[in-house]
């Protein structure tokens, strides 16, 4: 098996990494599209340092966060609003689930967060422990955890304040 | 309502939400064009490299070739200065490539990108900035004590009727405004292009030092 079969075979299982960082961290179709190639690219021009050493999965996540962060488009956008079109179709305006509307708020609320906090937010919804998190950040594990429970609170707030105005 | 209570939904649905692909799509897209900031620098440097070499070549052909002592000095002492230059961007190349190859943690990650693109910033504009006074008041200077008399210019200044006085101050007005000019220009320039990202950069690095 050559070397880029190797990868295109490990990329496609773990794909979803890949498509979740390019939904958090863009607001429209395109913009993910474009993302998912250039995280493809980045991770195939990095793969002859991945040693087997660590898991692909976690692996894929540094290449993936780290271009994601550094993504830059040129082109003027307008800002950034963290669409609700990844929830479910019942999940509209006048849907009467609270539950899935809190979902919805929350979703929007994680959207509101800058570029690091949403690094963050990712691997802790991954269940990574503080540990891996701060060595994928490359900070302390004590910090994640004052950095997770100020993200916490902040998305607490912001959720309630989506949930008013909806 | 906090993010614990819907961890599980937010992850299935940010995780699932999406068209998978092929193992054909994915091959397809090794062979794509990227939108790294990086990979753009990379590209502007060996585009750098290749002219300076070029322009290198011509500047010492011109040297060897010229009658007047004037011109062999200017285009030798630019083709040095672009040979020495080359040095340096061929060290900001190796330290491109090395950058894109190795995915460090994210704060290091950000750190080396930052420092490449400030010391590129720094470098070009240190580049510009020298050819200015080699371009303009070095030629202005050779030219002035050139002994071999050169008709085609000695022609232009008499036929415009000005005399040498008029147009040394002329020349002394237009290299303050040129020089003044591209100082300006060039830093412009480059935080146009640069500054911005450059400054994102440093806003994520704050937000991960941030206790």
């Amino acid at each position: 098996m050559s070397s880029q079969d190797q990868f295109v075979s490990l990329l496609k299982t773990h794909q979803n990494i890949v498509h979740k960082v390019c939904n958090l961290y863009m607001d429209r179709h395109s913009e993910r599209e474009d993302l998912f190639q250039e995280i493809t690219l980045q991770a195939w021009k990095a793969f002859p340092s991945f040693r087997g050493d660590a898991k692909f999965s976690t692996w894929l996540y540094r290449v993936a966060l780290n271009t994601a962060i550094t993504f830059y488009r040129k082109e003027k956008r307008s800002p950034q609003i963290f669409t609700s079109d990844l929830l479910p179709e019942s999940v509209s305006e006048d849907g009467l689930d609270p539950i899935e509307m809190q979902l919805k708020a929350m979703y929007a609320a994680i959207g509101e967060l800058s570029k690091i906090d949403k690094a963050i937010v990712m691997l802790y919804l991954e269940d990574y422990p503080y540990q891996d998190i701060g060595e994928m950040m490359g900070i302390t594990a004590n910090n994640v955890a004052v950095k997770m429970n100020r993200i916490k609170t902040k998305l607490k707030e912001e959720a309630k304040k989506q949930l008013e105005q909806s | 309502m906090d993010l614990d209570q819907f961890k599980q939904q937010l992850n299935e649905k940010l995780s699932t939400d999406h068209q998978g692909r092929s193992g054909e799509d994915i091959a397809q897209m090794l062979s794509k064009k990227t939108f790294s900031v990086i990979e753009k620098l990379k590209k502007s440097i060996q585009y750098e490299i290749l002219f300076g070499f070029l322009g290198m070549m011509l500047f010492t052909i011109l040297a060897f070739s010229t009658k007047y002592h004037s011109v062999r000095t200017y285009f030798g002492v630019s083709a040095v200065f672009i040979f020495v230059f080359l040095f340096l961007l061929i060290y900001l190349l190796k330290k491109t490539t090395e950058l894109n190859k190795v995915h460090q943690p994210v704060i290091s990650n950000l750190n080396n990108y930052v420092i490449l693109i400030e010391e590129y910033m720094k470098r070009y504009f240190q580049f510009t900035m020298a050819m200015v006074p080699i371009c303009l008041f070095f030629a202005g200077w050779l030219g002035y004590h050139e002994k071999t008399p050169v008709p085609e210019l000695d022609h232009l200044i008499g036929r415009s009727h000005l005399g040498m006085t008029v147009v040394m101050v002329i020349s002394v007005i237009y290299l303050i405004s040129f020089s003044v000019g591209m100082y300006y220009f060039t830093k412009w320039y480059l935080h146009k292009i640069y500054g911005r990202y450059v400054l994102e950069l440093k806003k994520c690095i704050k937000d991960l030092q941030e206790n």
